[in-house]
């Protein structure tokens, strides 16, 4: 008896013990599977909203400020403490692994690498009806126009501009349209790449069609491919095409330049809409977007400012005291540099935070991410035209443009033209990642000169005085290391 | 799940074989030989069959015997074993011999009831109550640095709450986890829950270091095993009181780092010579800021107190016996907002209900706050705090601290941790509870449960009063809950065959699981530092959660054979499988022999009077490693997308690239040694040992390009090969006035080497870890290499690497070059990243009352980059920040020798010259106690002990090293928040 009790309770707790052991089929709870993840319209819904969350991610911050801050409009306070000290120097420490070289490759491929495997995915969605095939295409539209983005982002740093002479063998970057973690690539040329570019451009516009822009779109619309195209057939130098699709949009009269301080300002600072074809939704929780947060540096201790970057006086110079960009992209302020207090120093204050995306009482810097706006499609038209050879074009959408900013028109003509294009461009996207991509377009070099106060600022000959001639081989950027060790098909571009 | 019932079927049928008959009565009484006491428990058995009894809480017991019964055996833990003819008639009287010898020798490890320690196989290594009671930190295995050979220990900050790297062997792997499985009690916990128990609370802590040890762990055993053990009471003993309490104070450990700096006449000379300031701006900053200020005592408080005090009741009677404990810690950090409070609950209680079934139960309960400075390595307003100009002030001309420290423009530090309050709270809850059956004699059979499980609450708030974000509060509410349940049953089956040989079988299944699941809750704009809850902040209101799983099933087995105590063979096996792995690839076995040969009980050594033993050992075996090393390791097999939000809608990104054949990092481990004593004074254990792990969980590096730079793959093969080796000896003893002078030492010493990589290379460099893998070498440092200062140019010079293997080093005087680049210039420096010895030696004596431990600690060939310097030497750089004043040894002419360039070039580069020797030797722990005579308590009728001992802890370091710390485990340190030292006296009573 005494036995068969003892096996009894052996066997009670063994059973016991055994129905509570967990399954080895475990899955994780804040993802799911790639491979179930393309089932529904809901499913591709959600790949559509991840691109553009990832878009939001890469818009501003380093991807903005990186190429600013290694052009000529900046100095380096004597706080910077060396953020974004390498491009800012050029010279032997830019090196092909600086952080802003590595975010913006990284990044953009990693973008890349989501659109290739929504774009396969889509495919394994069965649609029922027309409305969801349409809403679909939508996505495909929206991923096909977000890739020929990237691309364009990749090519304009990681490769020479384009030239017709020589894009066919200019090496470009690598191009991938399929998911592929094993691919090793080699370099497309930079003709290679343009092209890929229109073919998806060209695939977006018939997909997006029925897509009508609006103000302050926080999708890709009709508009965004046109902005897109225009930017992309300015690099190529094809001027016809850059002038159709930026008129396109002109002529639409569905964005109007804005013509006061006031609106102007708010338009900056709070995120206004008028201006804008595409602006990445944000907000102070789930959806936050990398800031530019180089410029002021306000020490809510003192009311001081303490920024990493103050720009040139010759900068602000450039704006006549009737430019209503200039109270707004600037303000005076008293920093508090390194022990010195100063006042009267003007920072760059394009980008002062919106106080709806604060975390806090003082700024953050948060801003929705402008990505395209119609200021851009002006001087896009503006300078397609002149260098078509169209001064009446070029001066009609330059002069639209100055005239509404309060600068008055002009009335050039031949290089002159060309130039007056190219200051506006200067003035009215100052501090938006455009400066250095175009002085590397125009083949031309700066020095830096004329800082507000060498007091508050590193100088020296990789500073304030730092020349720099036409197609330095900084002005492209060099490919990653980390790339090269394990893609021998990789090639180095030259001076790094 | 089929095999574990089959298990317990087999169990089932064991039980039931045993048949029995009886025919007369027996009865008697069990004492105590030393004190005459019954003893309750002990084991009565008729000699060559199953039947038997156990003594009753007055000693006595009864039991039906045979006719043809002849002895009786009486067993019970901690007396030795005796056997006595049953009389024809009348009672049976034993007294049973205590043999504490045995008590503290009987090694429990590996599952099943234990051996004893000089029989067990595997490499072991065990360090008692004495090592790891009233050590002046939380942190338990901080001070067993350098005390057992093979156990490397470094704790790499000052935190209160810090826990220590605790390596066995070397490192095990690349660049999954070397951290070793810790057990308690016979369940598998996480070394952070170590820290919410009282170290007062450990019987001892075994190292199990080689194959036949380990193997029977398996899948989480490659970089060995640390198995605990708590007290328990002694059923046989009355009930004892202890309490011990502990004051004290923490200073930092080395100011040598702090005291480098320049002070304001040295800084602003330099920035004058230098042209980074002109005259005139000098005077202004003279007359501003006319302060010379060290830094460090404003970012570090000095002199903070540490308490500490345990209560203990311990005991039995019948069959049950006792160990209860209650305990309190409490340190403050020398970085502000540093502290560590902790209270602990211990409650370990056993039964042996009757002949046939014992069970414990273990409870502890651990609930801390803590709190650790926020301020990163590379935060100034800690890590790199001392930039500041020494012509600052934290306090203005009347002393008063500034909230806002001017020219500086950052807040006092004290101020900022007052306004950023961020407690978190956790309580640790470690049961675990057992059923023991005995069905037949030799048979166990047992169940043992078990919970590694915490609950933490981590607030972080930033009070409306806060200057930075006047209010604008913030506030966010965590809670995280972590179980880690392990169910084991095991079955152990003893027998002999002719007596001398003896055999041990054992099987059993084990199973774990865990569920992590987190949620938490945010809010700012609150503004009123009294209402400061979730609700009272009405904007960016947040919330997140998470939940995480993973689960082992395994099935194991051993058997172990000795004959005449002399010769023994073990081997084990098992099999595990968990979720982590890809589906094709859960399952893996891992098995071991090993072999003891005791040679000092051979006839030919019996006479050899001066040698106490000799024993040889050897074994090799498998074990696996399943830790990645990262926090989200439990998925890494699939391709998963995870979540974004845009424009309130969910969006999918790809999170992991996925890698469906993900499987173990398996690891060969061949141990060979031997032990020695001599003259009864001298004791000598020598190992060798060589682990090699291949299939390796590495992050192998892929192109950005394809949209990931790393994916998880078992690859390459790593080698770590060295030597263990303990010595003590008794210089000097004398039992009658209890003196005794005992020197020890011990050190490891390991090499490891890649032997092989991934994708074909011969070497990888991780990228801005300046750590190479390179295919016949250690891990080693792989920098540009800093040849000197050009003394006619100024400029620095480097050596050109051999430009198509930098894995190898080239120092060639006629290849160098003044343009830096890391990339271009980065070869094998020749350093390794590991330490090539760390190891201890100490000194225990006493004499009467007094006893003396110093224990110190030492590493050898231990180096590391010291990032600091990348700040502290590098005037153009860090332009207007104060730097150390080696500085001034800077190039200004043609034909100076100096360790800086000219000034305008950059004067540090991450070059070789950061790549320090962080070699130290620490005492580590220095007691003096004095315990009060017994003759002198017995006046008291009450007191049966007193202790009063002064403890040090890091009383003095020795290193050449110039950071702030160079215990640091790490292939880089920057900003260290250091060691700190404790000064601490303390009282013991026993009642």
């Amino acid at each position: 008896m005494k036995n068969i009790k003892k096996s009894l309770i052996a066997t009670a707790i063994s059973l016991t013990v055994l129905s509570s052991c967990k399954k080895l089929d475990l899955y994780p709870y804040d993802s799911i599977e790639v491979s179930t993840s393309f089932k529904t319209i809901k499913d591709a819904q959600s790949w559509d909203a991840g691109l553009y969350g990832i878009l939001r991610s890469t818009a501003y911050g380093p991807y903005v400020v990186s190429q600013d801050v290694q052009a000529d409009q900046l100095n380096a306070s004597l706080d910077y403490g060396n953020r974004n000290g390498s491009p800012h120097r050029w010279g032997d420490s830019f090196l092909a692994d600086d952080g802003a070289i590595v975010t913006a490759w990284s990044g953009y491929y990693f973008a890349i690498a989501n659109i290739n495997t929504a774009l396969a995915g889509f495919d394994n969605i069965s649609t029922t009806g027309t409305a969801d095939a349409a809403t679909l295409d939508k996505y495909r539209g929206d991923a096909y126009l977000a890739r020929a983005y990237y691309y364009h982002n990749l090519i304009i740093r990681f490769a020479k501009p384009y030239e017709s002479a020589t894009a066919a063998t200019d090496l470009g970057v690598p191009v991938l349209t399929k998911y592929d973690l094993n691919a090793l690539p080699v370099r497309a040329t930079v003709k290679q790449v343009y092209d890929q570019i229109i073919s998806d451009i060209t695939k977006a516009k018939t997909l997006l069609a029925n897509t009508t822009g609006t103000q302050g779109s926080k999708t890709f619309t009709l508009d965004a491919v046109l902005a897109l195209e225009a930017r992309v057939r300015l690099h190529m130098q094809d001027w016809a095409g850059a002038y159709t699709a930026a008129n396109t949009i002109i002529t639409s009269n569905k964005y109007p330049l804005i013509l006061n301080a006031t609106t102007f300002k708010s338009y900056w600072a709070t995120d206004g809409t008028v201006e804008d074809i595409l602006q990445l939704n944000a907000n102070n929780t789930t959806e936050a977007a990398n800031t530019n947060n180089i410029y002021l540096g306000y020490l809510p201790g003192n009311g001081l400012f303490d920024p990493d970057f103050i720009p040139s006086k010759w900068v602000i110079d450039f704006y006549s005291s009737s430019d209503i960009r200039k109270s707004v992209y600037f303000d005076t302020k008293t920093v508090s540099i390194s022990g010195n207090t100063v006042s009267g120093i003007i920072l760059v204050n394009k980008f002062p935070g919106n106080p709806t995306l604060f975390t806090g009482a003082s700024t953050n810097y948060a801003q929705a991410p402008k990505v395209f706006r119609v200021g851009e499609i002006y001087l896009i038209a503006a300078e397609a035209a002149a260098k078509a050879g169209n001064a009446a074009n070029a001066l009609a959408a330059l002069n639209s443009l100055r005239v509404a900013r309060g600068i008055g028109s002009v009335s050039s003509s031949g290089t002159s033209l060309i130039q007056d294009i190219k200051d506006e461009r200067f003035r009215e996207l100052a501090f938006e990642g455009f400066r250095l991509f175009d002085l590397k377009r125009y083949h031309e070099g700066f020095t830096r000169h004329d800082p507000q106060n060498l007091n508050i600022i590193n100088i020296g000959a990789n500073y304030n005085t730092l020349s720099v001639p036409a197609d330095a081989a900084k002005f492209t950027w060099g490919l990653p290391t980390n790339d090269l060790i394990i893609n021998k098909n990789l090639v180095q571009n030259p001076g790094w | 799940m089929k095999q574990k019932l089959l298990i317990f079927f087999l169990f089932g049928l064991f039980a039931l074989s045993s048949a029995f008959a009886q025919n007369r009565k027996i009865s008697g009484r069990v004492t105590g030989a030393d004190d005459g006491q019954p003893l309750p428990g002990v084991s009565v058995m008729v000699e060559g069959t199953k039947i038997g009894s156990i003594t009753g809480s007055d000693g006595e017991f009864s039991l039906s015997v045979p006719n043809d019964a002849r002895r009786l055996v009486f067993t019970f833990i901690g007396f030795i074993k005796k056997d006595v003819p049953i009389p024809v008639s009348g009672r049976v009287g034993v007294k049973l011999a205590s043999d504490n010898q045995q008590l503290n020798e009987v090694v429990v490890v590996g599952y099943g009831t234990g051996t004893k320690a000089s029989n067990v196989v595997g490499q072991v290594a065990t360090v008692s109550a004495r090592d790891i009671e009233n050590k002046p930190t939380a942190n338990t295995f901080d001070a067993l640095q350098g005390k057992v050979a093979g156990l490397q220990i470094f704790t790499s900050s000052g935190e209160p709450s810090a826990v220590s790297s605790v390596r066995i062997n070397g490192s095990g792997s690349l660049s999954a986890s070397s951290t070793p499985l810790y057990v308690l009690d016979g369940i598998p916990v996480d070394q952070n829950s170590i820290l919410s128990l009282n170290p007062n609370d450990f019987e001892n802590i075994s190292v199990l270091k080689d194959a036949s040890a380990t193997s029977i762990y398996g899948a989480r055993a490659a970089n060995g095993v640390i198995y605990l053990t708590t007290k328990k009471g002694n059923a046989n003993a009355p009930a004892q009181i202890d309490i011990t309490s502990q004051y004290g104070i923490s200073k930092l450990a080395n100011l040598d780092f702090f005291t480098r700096f320049m002070n304001s006449q040295q800084f602003l000379d330099f920035r004058l010579a230098s042209g980074q300031l002109t005259q005139t701006q000098v005077n202004t900053i003279k007359t501003t800021y006319p302060y010379n200020t060290q830094w460090y005592k404003t970012y570090y408080r000095n002199n903070q107190p540490t308490f500490q005090s345990t209560a203990t009741v311990s005991g039995g009677g019948g069959k049950t016996s006792y160990y209860v404990s209650a305990g309190y810690f409490n340190q403050e950090g020398l970085a502000y907002r540093s502290k560590y409070e902790r209270y602990t609950l211990r409650s370990n209680v056993t039964s042996v209900v009757n002949d046939w079934l014992q069970f414990g139960l273990n409870m502890a309960i651990g609930s801390d706050q803590r709190q650790t400075n926020p301020y990163t390595s590379n935060s100034t307003n800690r890590g790199l705090a001392l930039l500041a100009a020494p012509y600052y002030s934290p306090v203005d001309a009347n002393g008063n601290k500034y909230t806002y420290i001017p020219g500086w423009n950052r807040y006092n530090p004290e101020y900022l941790a007052n306004e950023t309050p961020s407690p978190t709270n956790q309580i640790t809850f470690n049961p675990t509870g057992y059923i023991q059956l005995t069905p037949i004699k030799g048979l166990t059979i047992k169940s043992q449960a078990g919970l590694d499980a915490y609950d933490q609450r981590i607030t972080t708030s930033r009070l409306p009063s806060y200057l930075g974000s006047l209010n604008n509060g913030s506030l966010g509410e965590g809670f995280i809950r972590s179980i880690t349940r392990t169910i084991t049953n095991t079955g152990e089956y003893k027998f002999n065959i002719r007596t001398k040989n003896h055999v041990t079988l054992l099987a059993g299944q084990e199973s774990i699981d865990n569920t992590y699941t987190a949620f938490s809750g945010s809010s700012t704009g609150q503004t009123d530092d009294r209402l400061l809850l979730l609700n009272n902040g009405p904007t960016s209101i947040a919330v997140s959660s998470g939940k995480t799983e993973y689960a082992y099933h395994s099935l194991f087995g051993r058997v172990s054979y000795d004959f005449n105590s002399r010769y023994f063979v073990d081997a084990s096996i098992r099999q595990d499988k968990s979720s982590r792995f890809g589906v094709n690839n859960r399952s893996a076995t891992f098995w071991s022999v090993g072999g003891l040969y005791k040679i000092s009980q051979e006839n030919f050594l019996k006479n050899v009077t001066w040698l106490d033993d000799l024993s040889l050992r050897a074994s090799t075996g498998s074990t696996g490693n399943s830790d990645f090393g990262v926090t989200n390791q439990n998925y890494l097999s699939y391709q998963t997308a995870s979540t974004n939000t845009y424009n309130g809608g969910t969006g999918f990104s790809i999170s992991t690239p996925g890698n469906p054949n993900l499987t173990w990092e398996k690891q060969q481990n061949t141990t060979f040694g031997f032990s020695a004593s001599f003259f009864d004074r001298i004791r000598l254990d020598i190992a060798h040992y060589k682990r090699v792990t291949t299939n390796m969980l590495v992050s192998v590096p892929y192109q950005y390009v394809v949209g990931f730079s790393s994916v998880y793959n078992n690859v390459g093969k790593y080698q770590n090969t060295g030597w263990d080796v303990t010595l003590d000896f008794d210089v000097y003893k004398n039992r009658s006035k209890r003196a005794y002078i005992t020197p020890y030492l011990n050190f490891t010493s390991n090499k490891d080497k890649v032997l092989s990589l991934f994708q074909g290379k011969d070497y990888w460099v991780q990228s801005g870890t300046g750590v190479a893998w390179v295919i016949g070498q250690p891990v080693s440092f792989v920098y540009p290499i800093f040849k000197d200062i050009n003394s006619q140019t100024g400029l620095p010079e480097w050596y050109l690497p051999n430009a198509t293997s930098p894995g190898m080093t080239r120092k060639d005087g006629s290849a160098i070059t003044s343009t830096f680049s890391t990339a271009a210039l980065q070869q094998n420096t020749g350093i390794r990243l590991n330490p090539k010895m760390t190891g201890g030696f100490g000194l225990n004596a006493g004499y009467q009352g007094f006893t003396l431990l110093a224990q110190f600690s030492y590493a050898l060939g231990k180096n590391l980059i010291n990032n600091d310097r990348y700040f502290f030497e590098n005037p153009n750089q860090f332009v207007g920040y104060n730097q150390w004043a080696t500085i001034l040894d800077y190039w200004k002419q043609p034909g100076d020798v100096t360790t800086f360039p000219k000034y305008g070039v950059q004067f540090t580069q991450f070059d070789s010259r950061l790549i320090e020797n962080a070699n130290f030797m620490r005492l580590k722990v220095l007691t003096l106690g004095y315990n009060v005579p017994a003759s002198i308590l017995k006046k008291t009728n009450v007191i049966k002990g007193i202790n009063i001992f002064l403890t040090g802890r890091n009383v003095f370091t020795v290193t050449k090293y110039t950071g702030p710390d160079p215990e640091v485990d790490s292939n880089l340190a920057l900003g260290t928040n250091p060691n700190t030292k404790q000064y601490t006296v303390g009282l013991g009573l026993k009642f």
